[in-house]
């Protein structure tokens, strides 16, 4: 049903976002009928109430935008018109042999599961690891975030990854789309050359359907622009855990002995590091190894927890004061933030599943901003030594976390660097001199040749040349065909899925058609 | 003026009025590593740092506090996830409490009627509020509440 709450102010998590909105309207799998639906029964519902709100947007000429948690720090979730908000659609469903496609292997089919926009990684962990009905098999997420907070399409959405080095981030898992997007009926997307569910499984939720490898690819990482994703078939794995050995140190020979050498890492799950900027030589290394799951293990202790026992944390905009004091030098503000780091943040002689592991949850840091980047694996050494410069030019108070993911299919993915991606990561205060620097770290990485892409949660910077620079007009042109295909050209539903930041970096506008 | 004095000031001018939203113990404890990061690198005078110290008080003095539930099953940590955004209302007291003014919160429920739980719960005061509080030696007590829901039971 759905629940408008009428105008108001809202605000994202971090609080790098404040705005009056029109409307924020709320969804959920509730009927007035109170009918206990079953699956085809929800998804249904809940592709035709929004359906209808998309077209009212329409019809008004308003835009309408879908919410997960509100998690991206960049303005991609924003709308001055109608938010909706999806967390309350949180239903994971299975699916029945008969919807299969004949293709897709048999052995492979009890690891599917439907998942509807708005449940979050953490439930889904707890879905997938902790089965409640007798015979289904516990399964893990291939790779997470740090955090499970987010709902699973606003992560997709978002490009979020973890460090999964051999595997790729978030959206590489996702093996069919349902979107709404206004026209007549939702559409239901797969990979042609990869089909996963059958023409009675797409009649049963009322869809059409579009096996199409291009369109898959760019409707994956579009950032609520295709319309509203209602759900996902996701592929999961059986039950595994993941286990760290205490972190070590190395120096920067060795580090970048590690990124050339792929036998060093192809038998890894997470490959990670830390540093401060600040220092001249030393990395924090964290590496995972994917193991069986075996009961008995100690539950690992939550990290990136910044709350004490008792209760005592940082107030909301204590880091922001902190990072800022006056007189007291960025290096020094940067080692007693790394040591912090390293005391809180770090996954270090632990082994557990995926859901006990990527928990980050509880965290108010407002008004503080995050940023990252992503380079090939190649260039990683280069970009350190360019970030250490800059960093220490603009005085600033960094930990910088880099983490590496294997490459993806989505046209959009910003983690696609061959043959492995390292994201750069830091947390920086949100004033004015964020922009500063990270305009100053984009330009030395294109003075210097390395093709960088921006985290598209957490960077404000992109405009149409970036576009070029990081993807290539082909698959711009390539991910604009797709949205309006899937749009059926019809422009006023176009413009109810257009906003500032898609306007901003220059892919509101039509394909150009050769 | 004295650098130091308008180095202060001029950083001072930068914070905003919704920079201040910290509970007690936050701002004692950000004092506090001021003090130590300070005194640790800054060879300062005496009047400096007391003005240094008025400074962050007088544009600390707010209050936030938030409740939350944490934990979940098997040290998958579920907290903080709600379904809704913020909603907030302002409750006043009177006569240290002869006049309440409670919060029933309403939205915590889906479109049938059916009731989810409260997530989590901010109480803020801002420096407004803890005028009034003073000035008015407790017989008003002013606070923001605000409120997001859980999500709905998963089967
Ligand atoms: C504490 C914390 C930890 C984080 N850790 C990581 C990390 O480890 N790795 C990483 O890469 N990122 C990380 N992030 C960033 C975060 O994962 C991304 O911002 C993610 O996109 C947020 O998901 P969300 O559910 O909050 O979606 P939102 O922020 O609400 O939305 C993100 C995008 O998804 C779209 N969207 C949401 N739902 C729908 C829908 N149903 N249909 C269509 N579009 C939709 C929105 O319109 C928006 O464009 C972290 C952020 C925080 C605050």
């Amino acid at each position: 049903m759905i629940r408008k709450n009428g105008p108001q102010r809202w605000k994202n998590i971090h609080v790098t976002i404040d705005q009056p909105l029109e409307d924020l309207i709320d969804i959920d799998n509730s009927n007035l009928q109170g009918i206990k639906l079953d699956t085809f029964g929800i998804l249904n519902q809940t592709s035709k109430d929004i359906n209808d709100l998309i077209q009212g947007a329409k019809s008004s000429k308003k835009q309408l935008k879908a919410i997960g948690s509100g998690w991206a720090l960049s303005k991609i979730h924003v709308t001055d018109h109608y938010l909706l908000n999806t967390k309350l659609l949180n239903k994971c469903f299975e699916i029945d042999d008969q919807f299969f496609h004949q293709d897709f292997a048999e052995d492979k089919r009890k690891y599917i599961v439907i998942a509807q926009c708005g449940i979050s990684i953490a439930e889904l962990n707890i879905y997938l690891e902790l089965p409640k009905v007798a015979n289904q098999v516990p399964r893990s997420l291939k790779t997470a975030g740090i955090g499970a907070g987010q709902t699973i399409v606003g992560a997709v959405s978002g490009n979020t990854h973890g460090a999964a080095i051999n595997f790729g981030a978030i959206p590489d898992f996702v093996v069919g789309i349902q979107l709404c997007n206004g026209t007549d009926q939702p559409i239901w997307i797969e990979r042609s050359t990869y089909p996963v569910l059958n023409q009675n499984f797409v009649d049963g939720i009322q869809s059409k359907l579009i096996r199409n490898d291009d369109d898959f690819n760019a409707a994956l990482i579009s950032f609520g622009t295709f319309g509203v994703i209602t759900a996902f078939a996701i592929e999961t794995e059986p039950i595994y855990q993941i286990t760290y050995p205490t972190i070590f140190q190395i120096n920067h020979t060795k580090l970048s002995s590690i990124f050339q050498d792929s036998n060093y890492y192809s038998g890894l799950h997470h490959l990670e590091f830390i540093f401060d900027p600040h220092t001249q030589d030393g990395y924090h290394m964290i590496e995972g190894t994917k193991v069986k799951y075996e009961d008995g293990h100690p539950i690992p202790t939550p990290v990136w927890i910044i709350t004490s026992r008792k209760g005592y944390a940082p107030g909301d905009w204590t880091t922001k004061f902190l990072l800022n004091l006056p007189f007291v030098s960025a290096a020094y503000k940067s080692k007693v933030q790394y040591k912090e780091y390293l005391k809180r943040s770090v996954l270090s002689n632990v082994r557990g599943t995926s859901g006990q592991l990527f928990t980050a949850t509880i965290t108010y840091l407002e008004g503080y901003n995050e940023t990252a980047f992503a380079v090939s694996i190649q260039d990683a050494i280069k970009t350190i030594e360019i970030i250490k410069q800059e960093t220490k030019n603009a005085k600033l108070p960094l930990v910088i976390q880099a983490r590496a993911v294997g490459p993806g299919n989505a046209i959009f993915g910003f983690t696609n660097h061959l043959p492995r991606s390292v994201v750069f990561e830091f947390g920086i205060v949100y004033d004015k001199n964020y922009p500063i620097f990270e305009e100053k770290l984009i330009s030395r990485l294109v003075a210097s040749n390395i093709k960088y892409t921006l985290h598209w949660s957490k960077n404000a910077l992109i405009n149409p040349k970036r576009m070029k620079e990081m993807y290539g007009e082909s698959n711009i042109q390539k991910w604009k065909s797709s949205r309006y295909k899937l749009f059926e050209h019809d422009m006023d539903l176009i413009r109810v899925f257009d906003n500032a930041p898609l306007i901003l970096a220059g892919l509101e506008s039509p394909p150009i058609v050769v | 003026m004295h650098t130091t004095t308008k180095l202060i000031l001029a950083y001072n001018l930068e914070i905003k009025p919704s920079f201040a939203y910290q509970s007690s113990h936050q701002v004692v404890s950000k004092v506090l590593f001021s003090i130590y990061l300070v005194r640790q690198r800054v060879q300062i005078n005496f009047q400096h740092f007391a003005l240094l110290l008025l400074i962050i008080f007088s544009a600390q003095s707010c209050t936030t506090v938030h409740v939350y539930q944490t934990g979940g099953p098997g040290g998958r940590e579920m907290g903080n996830a709600p379904s809704t955004e913020w909603k907030s209302d302002v409750s006043n007291t009177f006569l240290y409490g002869a006049i309440r003014d409670d919060v029933p919160i309403e939205n915590c429920a889906l479109g049938d009627g059916t009731r989810i739980n409260i997530e989590e719960i901010k109480i803020e005061k801002n420096i407004w509020r803890i005028g009034l509080y003073i000035v008015t030696l407790g017989l008003w007590d002013s606070s923001k509440i605000s409120w997001r829901c859980a999500k709905p039971c998963n089967p």
